[in-house]
């Protein structure tokens, strides 16, 4: 890791086909912001939801 | 993926009726899960294993590698939760429960005492023959679906999960697993339902964002199977 990375923590943790994919600050921020984007939209209180804090998804892809 | 409950009285022959259906189901080429459902305190580890103390010494969570992997959790997960992990690990075709007769998911009932607007038929596990089994096991394949928030069916009708359930246990819909969600969401532990419209939305966007990203690197030729997990954490 070089050491402008140092004070980087990823925030997005992302497998495909069971492969971990390393992500950088730039990626990992613009996969977390878009996607965080995208589900406020959606109207997670119904469901007791009412601050989006811990995020998984799974896309089948087939 | 779907899932079936053989559910009943006790001493009614739920174990080898779930036995049974697990093996046809194996028979067909399907990939199983199974849960056990107990009111019991469970424990598959025992007193003088390594990971046992591990356990014992405080640790909440605590996996044990080596021909078969084990997770030894110190909490009790709900179904939904459950059904959502294993869908994220494995996938796999079926998932069949033993127990859990108060949930709204496909169910085989071994007495008539537990019958409800879900159960899809009634059997005697004593007497059932061999041939019973492979019928028994066909209309799972026709009626057993996928983790309630994450079914819908275009023009029929229905808008509440639970009804759709219902209605593909009785035979009123035709379930069909490939026209099911592409994307199964969950936000702090709970699964959050998705139309078709949203699914698709969320799928393209992601793919989208994606694309750029040099997968081959870490020997990833495609995106079949993607799992994201994001921290929210608030500044």
């Amino acid at each position: 890791m070089s050491d402008c990375d140092k004070d980087f923590e990823n925030n997005v943790c992302l497998t495909i086909n069971g492969n971990d994919i390393e992500l950088n600050k730039f990626t990992d921020d613009i996969i977390k912001e878009t996607i965080l984007g995208l589900l406020k939209a959606i109207k997670t209180s119904e469901y007791g939801v009412d601050e989006v804090k811990d995020v998984e998804i799974t896309i089948k892809n087939e | 993926m779907r899932i079936i409950s053989i559910v009943g009285l006790k001493n009614t022959g739920k174990t080898s009726l779930t036995s049974k259906i697990i093996k046809e189901l194996t028979n067909r080429g399907f990939k199983v899960a199974s849960i056990k459902h107990s009111h019991h305190q469970m424990e598959m580890d025992h007193e003088g294993t390594d990971t046992y103390k591990q356990m014992e010494s405080g640790s909440d969570f605590v996996v044990g590698i080596g021909g078969r992997t084990y997770f030894n959790i110190n909490e009790r997960l709900d179904l939904e939760r459950i059904l959502f992990l294993i869908k994220l690990i494995e996938n796999p075709d079926f998932v069949v429960i033993e127990g859990f007769k108060a949930y709204p998911y496909a169910k085989i009932a071994t007495c008539e005492e537990v019958k409800d607007d879900y159960t899809i038929k009634v059997v005697n596990s004593f007497e059932i023959t061999d041939e019973e089994v492979l019928e028994l096991v066909d209309l799972i394949e026709e009626r057993a679906y996928d983790i309630l928030e994450t079914l819908f069916v275009s023009e029929c009708g229905f808008n509440d999960a639970s009804i759709i359930g219902q209605a593909f246990a009785q035979g009123k819909l035709d379930y069909n697993p490939e026209t099911q969600a592409e994307v199964n969401l969950a936000i702090d532990g709970v699964n959050i339902g998705l139309n078709r419209f949203v699914s698709d939305y969320i799928k393209q966007t992601i793919l989208g964002i994606l694309t750029p990203l040099k997968i081959r690197e870490y020997g990833v030729e495609d995106f079949d199977d993607i799992d994201i997990t994001i921290k929210n954490k608030k500044e």
